[in-house]
C-alpha cells in the first residue's frame, strides 16, 4: 500500500466518523426549515401547471413548433382542437393541415379604378375566416380617398354613406400584402410567424406568445390581436377550417389575412374575390405565364403600397377602367 | 291656482307637439319630393353570396310567369325608327337610355330579327352571346375580359382542379344605361379607440 492510498483511507475513515456523529438540534432545525422553504417555493412555482385545464391543456402547453410536428403529432393536435371548438362553440368542425402547392406562388392585384367601396369583401372575409364579431376583427380596411391624391393620411375607413361610390372619391381596400421581405416575421421573437414557400405569411396560433411585436412592425396595419376569446354566432361559423388559416383562434394571439389559404391551396379563389361585385380583384399563380395576374403585371401599370418601406409586397394596385 | 298652472303647462305641451309634428312632416314630404327615386342594390343577407349584380332572368326575355317574349310578333307590324327614341312606347315604356353616343336601337338590335343582336356585317349574334356584341365597340375591355381581369371570376383559379366561371357583360352592366350602379355599402367597422382618435384629428 502506497502512502497516498494510506492517506486516502485515513480520509475516508475520518469522513465516516464525521457522518456518524449524532445530528445536533440546531443543524436539524436548520436543514428542516431550509427543505420546507425550498419545497414550498418549488411547489408555488409549479402551481400554474395545476390550473392549466382552465385555459390551456397540458398537451397544448407542451406542443411543438409547427415545423417540428410529425404527421402523427399533427393528427393528435387537430383532434384536440376539433374537440375544443366543438365544446366551446357547439359545432362540428373539420380542421385540415393543407400544405402549399408545388410550383405555385400567389399574387393579388386590385383595380382601384373600379373598386366602389361597398365593403362586401370585408364581410365575406369575416365569414370565411371565422374572425371575432365582438369585438369586431376585420382583415380588410377599405380606405376612401379624395380623387387626385394618394395621401393616406387624409383617407377614412369609417365612411358611412347611403350609397357608394361617392362623387370625387375613390376607394382602396388594404389587407395583408404578403410581403416578400415581411418585417413582421423578422420582429417575431419566437418564430411563430413565417413565410411559406407559396408566398403566404402565416401564424402558428399555438406558438404565438401574443407580444404583438409583429403588429408594430407591419407598415400596413394588417395584423389583428385577439384581446378576448372570439365571439362568433354558431350559425355563422365556417366549419371547413385550415390549421394555419381560418380555424377559430384562441385568446391572446395575433391573426391576419392568409389569402384564404384553406381555399386557395385547394385551387379556389379567396372569399374577398368571390363576392366582389365589380370584379376589381384578381388573384392567381404568378409562376403560371398564362394566369390573369401575369397579364396584369405585364400589361398594366401596377404599384405597391408604401414601396419605400422595402417590404416587396405581393399585392399590387392598378388604375384601369 | 295649482290646477291653473297645470292647465297652462298642458296647453304649452299640446301646441309644442303640434308644431313639431307639423314641421317634421313638412320637411319629410319636401325631402322625398326633392330626391329622385334611385334604385339601389341592397347588401346581401348571406355574406358569401356570389350572385351577380343584375337580375339575369329578364335577360332571356322571360318573366317569372313563364311567358316568353317573341319580339317579331309585334315588330313585324311596328317598325323601329332609325333615329334615336325619346319616348319609348308599349312594352318598352319606362326604359331609360344612357349609353353615351350609342343612341339608336338598331345599332345593337337586329332590324329583321329583333330577338338577336347585329354584328358589323349584319350577321346575327345570338342573345346568349351578347359579349360579341359589346366587343364591337369596347375592344380593349373585351381583351381584358378575355384575359380574365375585367369582371369577376368565380370558382377555381387553378383550372386543372375545376371550372372558372366568368360573368357576361350584361350581368353587371345594363346595356341601356351601362354605367355601374351605386350600391348600399356594408356597415363601417365597429367603433374603436382609433375611430375616436381619427374623429378628433378631423376636428382640428
Amino acid at each position: 500500500m502506497t502512502e497516498q492510498q494510506k492517506q486516502n483511507l485515513n480520509e475516508t475513515e475520518s469522513l465516516d466518523q464525521k457522518t456518524r456523529q449524532p445530528l445536533s438540534r440546531r443543524s436539524f432545525l436548520k436543514i428542516g426549515a431550509g427543505t420546507a422553504v425550498s419545497l414550498t417555493a418549488f411547489g408555488w412555482a409549479l402551481s400554474p401547471l395545476a390550473n392549466l385545464t382552465e385555459d390551456i391543456s397540458l398537451n397544448e402547453f407542451l406542443q411543438q413548433h409547427y415545423e417540428r410536428l410529425t404527421p402523427e403529432m399533427m393528427a393528435e393536435i387537430i383532434a384536440r382542437l376539433e374537440d375544443e371548438i366543438k365544446h366551446d362553440y357547439g359545432i362540428d368542425p373539420s380542421i385540415q393541415d393543407i400544405k402549399p402547392l408545388n410550383g405555385v406562388e400567389y399574387a393579388y392585384a386590385l383595380n382601384i379604378g373600379r373598386c366602389i367601396g361597398c365593403r362586401r369583401c370585408v364581410y365575406a372575409c369575416m365569414q370565411e375566416n371565422n374572425t371575432s364579431r365582438s369585438p369586431e376583427i376585420q382583415y380588410i380596411r377599405v380606405l376612401e380617398l379624395e380623387k387626385g391624391t394618394l395621401d393616406l393620411e387624409k383617407s377614412s375607413h369609417y365612411y358611412n354613406h347611403k350609397a357608394v361610390p361617392q362623387k370625387d372619391k375613390y376607394y382602396m381596400p388594404v389587407q395583408c400584402q404578403q410581403c416578400e421581405k415581411a418585417p413582421c416575421t423578422k420582429a417575431c421573437p419566437v418564430r411563430a410567424t413565417w413565410k411559406e414557400p407559396d408566398g403566404i405569411v402565416v401564424v402558428d396560433y399555438n406558438w404565438c406568445i401574443g407580444c404583438r411585436y409583429c403588429m408594430a412592425a407591419c407598415p400596413y396595419w394588417a395584423r389583428r390581436f385577439n384581446f378576448t376569446k372570439p365571439v362568433i354566432p354558431k350559425e355563422e361559423i365556417t366549419t371547413e377550417m385550415a390549421y394555419l388559416g381560418n380555424r377559430i383562434r384562441p385568446r391572446g394571439v395575433v391573426e391576419k389575412c392568409t389569402f384564404c389559404l384553406g381555399r386557395t391551396r385547394q385551387g379556389l379563389y379567396p372569399a374577398c374575390l368571390e363576392v366582389c361585385p365589380t370584379g376589381s380583384r384578381v388573384f392567381g399563380n404568378v409562376l403560371d405565364p398564362d394566369s390573369p395576374i401575369n397579364y396584369i403585371l405585364n400589361e398594366k401599370r401596377v404599384y405597391v403600397l408604401k414601396e419605400e418601406a422595402g417590404t416587396v409586397p405581393r399585392f399590387y394596385y392598378f388604375f384601369d377602367k | 291656482m295649482i290646477l291653473r298652472n297645470y292647465f297652462i303647462l298642458l296647453l304649452y305641451l299640446i301646441t309644442g307637439l303640434c308644431f313639431f309634428s307639423g314641421t317634421s312632416g313638412w320637411t319629410e314630404t319636401k325631402k322625398s319630393e326633392k330626391e329622385p327615386q334611385k334604385q339601389l342594390v341592397l347588401p346581401p343577407q348571406n355574406w358569401l353570396d356570389t350572385t351577380p349584380i343584375r337580375d339575369t332572368r329578364k335577360l332571356l326575355l322571360k318573366r317569372s310567369s313563364g311567358f316568353v317574349y317573341r319580339c317579331m310578333e309585334c315588330h313585324k307590324d311596328f317598325k323601329t325608327p332609325l333615329e334615336s327614341v325619346n319616348e319609348p312606347i308599349g312594352e318598352h315604356q319606362g326604359m331609360i337610355f344612357d349609353h353615351g353616343l350609342n343612341i339608336n336601337c338598331l345599332s345593337c338590335h337586329h332590324p329583321e330579327n329583333r330577338g338577336v343582336y347585329i354584328d358589323h356585317d349584319f350577321r346575327e349574334i345570338s342573345e346568349d352571346q351578347s359579349v360579341y356584341l359589346c366587343r364591337k365597340c369596347h375592344g380593349p375591355v373585351y381583351r381584358d375580359w378575355e384575359a380574365g381581369i375585367h369582371g369577376r371570376m368565380n370558382g377555381y383559379w387553378d383550372r386543372s382542379r375545376g371550372l372558372r366561371t366568368k360573368l357576361s357583360c350584361n350581368q353587371c352592366h345594363d346595356p341601356h344605361q351601362p354605367a355601374f350602379k351605386q350600391l348600399v355599402p356594408m356597415a363601417p367597422p365597429a367603433a374603436s379607440r382609433l375611430q375616436r382618435v381619427q374623429k378628433g384629428s378631423q376636428h382640428d
